[in-house]
């Protein structure tokens, strides 16, 4: 498990140089643009909760089929392990986020979840598309143009950030496909 | 046991401006300003009740589009 700065360290010492370069360029930016990157963290932690039923809510008013009956969010119990594996994946997102690596993502929620999710029977469409949204609302948080928000931000430039988080969406929607 | 369902929960402290001092962070000060930010990863196993899917399941229920900010698929864009 690593992060911006481990993942580059063990690049370079497996090939026995020194951290330089572009490398080291990439860390120094990790640096000076970190209150950026805590501020994107704690706009997804702070709603996260919204967030999650967002994409919960936008998942079954697209296919109501999962609320009828025999469908996959059919009872309470299934309700709850929806709205919980959502928010797994969502406080993994955003670990992934502030460390600027995603290899706690992959080996500690995405290793294995298609399989898990195929034994249990739960669609993987629903799922993408849940994931889906929850990276739509990320971005547009990180972007701050997000419709109707009451969570003030300083203006920046933001887009590197949501494209990162964009991209640990897609690996998760990657690992459910 | 339920090791598999936990997540890390971020949180972040800023107690810059403030009154109230940032009591989170107890190893050794710096003397300035980062004494009174900090930043807390924790892993928890995130709680959803069968009452609160109930209660999000019925407020589904009167939804008939999909969140705002989200790209619609089948024309459907939830209202608030």
């Amino acid at each position: 498990m690593l992060d911006a700065f481990s993942r580059v360290v063990t690049g370079a010492d497996s090939k026995a140089a020194y951290v330089g370069g572009a490398d080291l360029q990439a860390l120094k930016k990790f640096v000076s643009e970190g209150n950026k990157r805590l501020d994107a963290v704690n706009a997804i932690v702070s709603n996260a909760s919204c967030i999650v039923s967002d994409a919960v809510s936008g998942m079954i008013c697209e296919n109501p089929s999962l609320i009828s009956p025999s469908g996959e969010c059919y009872t309470n119990r299934r309700m709850a392990a929806c709205l919980r594996d959502a928010e797994i994946i969502l406080r993994y997102v955003s670990y992934s986020l502030l460390s600027g690596d995603s290899s706690v993502l992959e080996d500690r929620c995405l290793s294995g979840l298609k399989e898990t999710y195929a034994s249990l029977g739960v669609p993987a469409a629903g799922n993408a598309r849940a994931v889906g949204i929850m990276k739509a609302t990320v971005v547009a948080f990180i972007n701050n143009t997000s419709n109707q928000k009451k969570l003030l931000t300083p203006s920046g430039d933001c887009s590197a950030l949501a494209s990162e988080a964009a991209g640990y969406f897609d690996k998760v929607t990657s690992a459910l496909a | 046991k339920n090791g598999d369902l936990r997540a890390p929960y971020v949180e972040i402290f800023d107690a810059r401006g403030c009154d109230a001092k940032n009591s989170q962070y107890t190893g050794p000060k710096s003397g300035d300003m980062n004494d009174d930010q900090c930043v807390k990863v924790s892993m928890a196993v995130p709680k959803v009740s069968e009452a609160t899917a109930e209660k999000k399941r019925q407020e589904f229920l009167g939804f008939k589009e999909t969140a705002i900010n989200v790209p619609q698929i089948a024309g459907k864009t939830k209202k608030y």
